[in-house]
């Protein structure tokens, strides 16, 4: 009977934790904006579209010709490895200008740094130059623990780890 | 050496040194595009040719089959199987010609939202595998060269292209040493409608192909009919969609400056399939 009662309480702490709080299983990078220098014609487009639909995460690619960029919509259940993007262009033969990104995780704070953790515990983006207001409203994230949505640009550092200017922050429903 | 044979080997050696480039590229002369890295490039290519004059009327149909390979992003290799089907007044003879393979390398490449300004080197080298000894030559039992250096602009609206390639021969089956040739081309095109990708595709080109060859060598003398320059006028035009490409184009000669007695090109033209996987 006790044995019972402590298995429903399991089942019931799994179901809530699965459910309604953040969680870093839920977040992943949803979308990848590329903006390509090169691309003038569809031909050769077909290379880009080829290498980016082998990045890792990647469900759908979208190739605007005029605007000189390439829409990557993440797959459900996995984020889009951005740290493929760049030799996958370049194998492509065409040159990378910028990487932006829409992302949802959980935002931390590592020191004075804050951080956006997108998937397990490596995942993470370090958010630079944000302005005072947009401190304040991720530190209100870190201390609630609510899911987070950022839209911004990516680049690489010479470490090997990314960092993010947000453009814009909101927080998510569960 | 009679005379069909030495008119074969002339027209013959007007489709070893043709572009049979990469889609988007000028359809006889050379641009410097290549493939992406690891991508194959597949084609099936039909060029033709009429020459008449001199006695003669010669009628020449190639079929070339290529595999592109893109080695890097800026370096690609090209393996090129002609087969052969000539005809002339009094004889005919078909097969598989001389294989040629082909690289290119993309050295200097300059990038902008919609527009690709690059430049390329070519080297290539002509296999003896024709059979040499038929009446009408399907090879010329040569080893053969040719380098050559190409330059593009292209943008969502118009394409530039321009190239040069010389073409070193050696002396091959029956004593016989073609001319070396030079080639300089020049295209423009434009894409009468604007593109959205995966949606078909058409850009409509006009060339200027100019070709000079030295006369043929028939054991060290000089053959006095042979060689010569001529120019051409090459309307154009590729149509594509995502992953395929059709294009072809006739050439029209403008001016013929040949050497002795020699027939006269009458049309020249090229049509092609290509796929990129």
């Amino acid at each position: 009977m006790i044995r019972k009662r402590w298995l429903l309480v399991f089942s019931i702490v799994i179901f809530l934790t699965g459910t309604f709080l953040p969680q870093a299983a839920h977040s992943r990078i949803l979308e990848v904006t590329v903006t390509v220098e090169g691309l003038a014609c569809p031909f050769c487009a077909y290379g880009i579209e080829k290498k980016l639909k082998r990045v890792e995460g990647v469900k759908s690619i979208d190739v605007q010709m005029e605007k000189g960029v390439v829409i990557i919509t993440g797959k459900d259940d996995r984020s889009v490895n951005i740290g493929q993007v760049p030799g996958a262009v370049k194998d492509s033969g065409f040159s990378l200008k910028q990487m932006k990104v829409r992302v949802t995780g959980i935002a931390r704070k590592d020191g004075e740094k804050f951080l956006l953790q997108y998937g397990g515990p490596e995942e993470l983006l370090t958010l630079g130059d944000m302005k005072t207001e947009q401190k304040k409203q991720f530190s209100e994230y870190i201390e609630t623990g609510k899911a987070v949505e950022v839209q911004g640009i990516v680049q690489d550092q010479p470490e090997g780890s990314w960092t993010l200017y947000p453009e814009s922050l909101k927080g998510i429903s569960p | 050496m009679n005379r069909p044979a030495v008119i074969a080997a002339a027209i013959l050696s007007v489709f070893l040194t043709s572009g049979s480039a990469l889609a988007h590229e000028p359809i006889f002369g050379l641009g410097p595009h290549t493939i992406f890295k690891g991508g194959f490039g597949l084609e099936m290519e039909l060029e033709g040719e009429k020459a008449s004059g001199a006695g003669e009327v010669e009628n020449e149909r190639v079929v070339t089959s290529e595999i592109i390979y893109g080695i890097t992003a800026n370096l690609s290799a090209t393996l090129a199987i002609p087969y052969i089907l000539e005809r002339s007044s009094t004889n005919e003879s078909s097969g598989t010609g001389d294989i040629s393979v082909r690289t290119k390398y993309r050295f200097w490449r300059r990038d902008g939202i919609g527009v690709q300004d690059s430049a390329a080197v070519i080297t290539g080298v002509k296999l003896p595998t024709g059979d040499d000894d038929k009446t009408l030559r399907l090879g010329s039992g040569s080893t053969d060269y040719l380098f050559g250096l190409a330059v593009a602009r292209e943008s969502l609206k118009w394409y530039y292209f321009g190239d040069v390639r010389y073409r070193l021969n050696t002396e091959g089956g029956g004593g016989l040493r073609a001319g070396n040739a030079f080639f300089a081309d020049l295209a423009i095109g434009v894409r009468p409608r604007k593109t959205v990708y995966l949606r078909p595709d058409l850009v409509v080109i006009a060339e200027l192909n100019f070709e000079s060859r030295d006369r043929k060598e028939l054991f060290g003398v000089d053959a006095a009919d042979s060689g010569g320059t001529r120019l051409f006028l090459s309307p154009s035009f590729f149509y594509t969609y995502r992953n395929w490409a059709l294009k072809g184009g006739i050439q029209f000669p403008v001016d013929q400056d040949l050497n002795g007695n020699q027939p006269e090109s009458d049309y020249r033209f090229s049509l092609a399939v290509e796929t990129h996987l």
